[in-house]
């Protein structure tokens, strides 16, 4: 590569673009003609800029506008679809899971605190059984009663 | 419409307003949005959120410029914002809609094997040339892509861009600069293969 090339290379889009003065571009051209590489990149270039060219003109779709519009209705009609915010997203499953894990949490801490010692349950029991025995007597009581007034 | 009434319009939600935005800014979205992706389905995939946006921020629009150059920012940044996606998730944009594009493959089965290569060989010119583009540090970026694609004059840019006019010259001198640089280290290294 000479300094030829060197010069080619840094002028590439001027020299193009024909913005380049009158001398500075016969210079160039010059160049070109004993450059094989030189000739190669210029054409290559020339390519790229033909590419530009053809992305310019390249339409859209036809049916995008139609696209578009209904994205845009269903965004008004159901304004509840509207993207939630990620901090929303993460916050919501968040919050109900520690709601669902704190109410685990106070459901076994109260059937620990909840249990009754067991003199008290036997105190509980006996004051059942009283209770179960004295409805007993009395229905005893009005069956009797009943007998004597048959009689 | 005046520009007034299709503000007013948007803003109260007016389904015709809409329509009309739509109608007039259409083709300016997609193809600025296609020229920063460098694909079509992409560029009007994209669309659909852009004029969200600009329905759901209209009321931010402080009228300090036109109505289409307030679009446009809100299309360059979202963008550039896409590509910044894609680069993260490693898609290669347009290898994706080579092979599953339905109308390319149908194409591609009919297709004589030098169609074949030709096509492939603009492909990959133009995957390049994109690579390049988007190598560009960002301002010089959109300068450069408003200028070359869409043509814009220096002065638009500069509104757009919210810059004086000698800084949108030097940012496009200096996307050609460095644009000439990397793509003649590209055609010698693809000269050499």
């Amino acid at each position: 590569m000479t300094m030829h090339c060197t010069h080619f290379h840094e002028n590439l889009f001027a020299y193009h673009e024909g913005s380049l003065s009158d001398e500075m571009h016969q210079s160039l051209k010059d160049h070109l003609s004993s450059c094989d590489a030189c000739v190669r990149l210029s054409a290559e270039f020339e390519n790229l800029s033909n590419l530009i060219d053809k992305e310019r003109v390249s339409e859209p779709s036809p049916f995008v506008k139609t696209r578009i519009l209904q994205r845009i209705e269903s965004e008004f009609e159901h304004p509840e679809t509207r993207k939630i915010p990620v901090f929303v997203r993460i916050l919501q499953p968040a919050l109900i899971a520690s709601a669902l894990l704190a109410g685990i949490l106070i459901g076994s801490y109260s059937a620990k605190t909840g249990h009754a010692s067991d003199d008290q349950l036997l105190s509980k029991i006996d004051h059942i059984e009283f209770l179960k025995t004295d409805l007993y007597i009395s229905e005893m009581m009005d069956e009797d009663k009943i007998l004597v007034l048959n009689k | 419409m005046t520009e007034q009434e299709l503000i007013q319009g948007v803003l109260r939600r007016d389904r015709n307003a809409f329509q009309y935005l739509v109608n007039q800014y259409q083709k300016q979205v997609i193809k600025t949005a296609y020229y920063f992706l460098g694909n079509m389905e992409d560029a009007e995939d994209l669309s659909q959120e852009i004029f969200l946006d600009i329905i759901h921020s209209m009321k931010s629009f402080k009228k300090s410029s036109a109505l289409s150059t307030w679009i446009y920012r809100i299309t360059v940044n979202k963008s550039l914002n896409q590509v910044k996606k894609n680069r993260r998730k490693g898609i290669s944009v347009r290898l994706e809609s080579i092979f599953n594009n339905p109308f390319e493959k149908g194409r591609r089965q009919d297709a004589e094997p030098s169609v074949i290569s030709a096509e492939y060989e603009e492909k990959e010119k133009r995957d390049l040339l994109h690579t390049a583009i988007n190598r560009l540090p960002e301002n010089q970026r959109i300068a450069f892509v408003l200028n070359k694609f869409d043509e814009q004059p220096y002065k638009q840019i500069a509104e757009i861009m919210g810059v004086g006019l000698s800084a949108v010259e030097s940012l496009i001198y200096r996307a050609k600069m460095n644009l000439q640089k990397h793509l003649v280290h590209q055609f010698s290294e693809y000269q050499n293969t």
